[in-house]
């Protein structure tokens, strides 16, 4: 048994823009706890802990950060998670 | 409070705070209930703020996804917090159903009393900031060991 190797597909300008569109963006509230923002970008975006409490320190200083960016389809599924997690998350057109 | 062991997150709760956790799913079931209520607008908040399309869009798909996946973390935390004995050893997923469902509690508290910035943390006043603040010690412990776990 064997199991197929992944073909890597050739990128254009085209692939990159639409990867590029989307922003998935995290708003400061006054109650979810600095930590448990640290835990959520960690557990759904793997992040290592150092990325994960400069995204939450961005999100508490200056109100927002932008936690992912890329399609359309997986902005929405982690916007989605983010709001099963209690955070104020939104998505928006890169400009 | 909880420590990560081995096979999962153990609990070590005083009884009488278990016994107040008991009443979290009500509290969470409750939301939306009543028109207008703004701890339903807190925990369903717009993905797309300007542009009402695809926001009603995501809504057709994520509503009642969002819904779905609430009630199993709720039915998930009291059916373990059903037979609470200290010691007691939460699965990971348990554990992850716990953090969700204080963290909602605490803000469907905060938004019906109009809570929307960070004097409430130095208030004792109101009878909310304390239980705020109670849920909020207990997610952190919870944080601290799910945390520990990834």
């Amino acid at each position: 048994m064997t199991i197929a190797a992944p073909v890597k597909q050739p990128e254009s300008e085209v692939d990159i823009d639409l990867d590029r569109a989307w922003n998935v963006v995290v708003w400061d509230d006054p109650v979810n706890l600095m930590d448990y923002v640290v835990y959520v970008f960690q557990k759904l975006f793997g992040y290592s802990e150092e990325k994960a409490t400069r995204l939450m320190l961005e999100v508490h200083n200056e109100g927002r950060s932008v936690v992912f960016s890329g399609p359309r389809e997986k902005a929405e599924i982690d916007c989605h998670r983010l709001h099963h997690h209690g955070l104020w998350a939104t998505i928006e057109k890169v400009e | 409070m909880f420590k990560l062991v081995d096979s999962g997150v153990q609990l070590k709760l005083p009884r009488q705070l278990a016994k107040f956790l008991e009443g979290l799913p009500d509290l969470l079931e409750s939301v939306g209930e009543q028109p207008g209520d703004p701890a339903a607008t807190r925990l369903q908040p717009m993905a797309y703020v300007d542009d009402v399309d695809a926001q009603s869009d995501y809504e057709e798909f994520a509503g009642p996804q969002l819904a779905s996946m609430r009630e199993l973390d709720r039915q998930t935390f009291a059916d373990s917090l059903a037979d609470y004995r200290k010691g007691q050893i939460l699965t990971i997923q348990e554990a992850e159903a716990w953090v969700k469902v204080i963290g909602d509690a605490r803000l469907a508290l905060a938004a019906r009393a109009g809570i929307n910035d960070s004097s409430w943390e130095t208030d004792t006043t109101g009878p909310v900031a304390p239980i705020i603040a109670t849920l909020g010690y207990v997610q952190s412990s919870l944080v601290q060991a799910l945390s520990a776990a990834l």
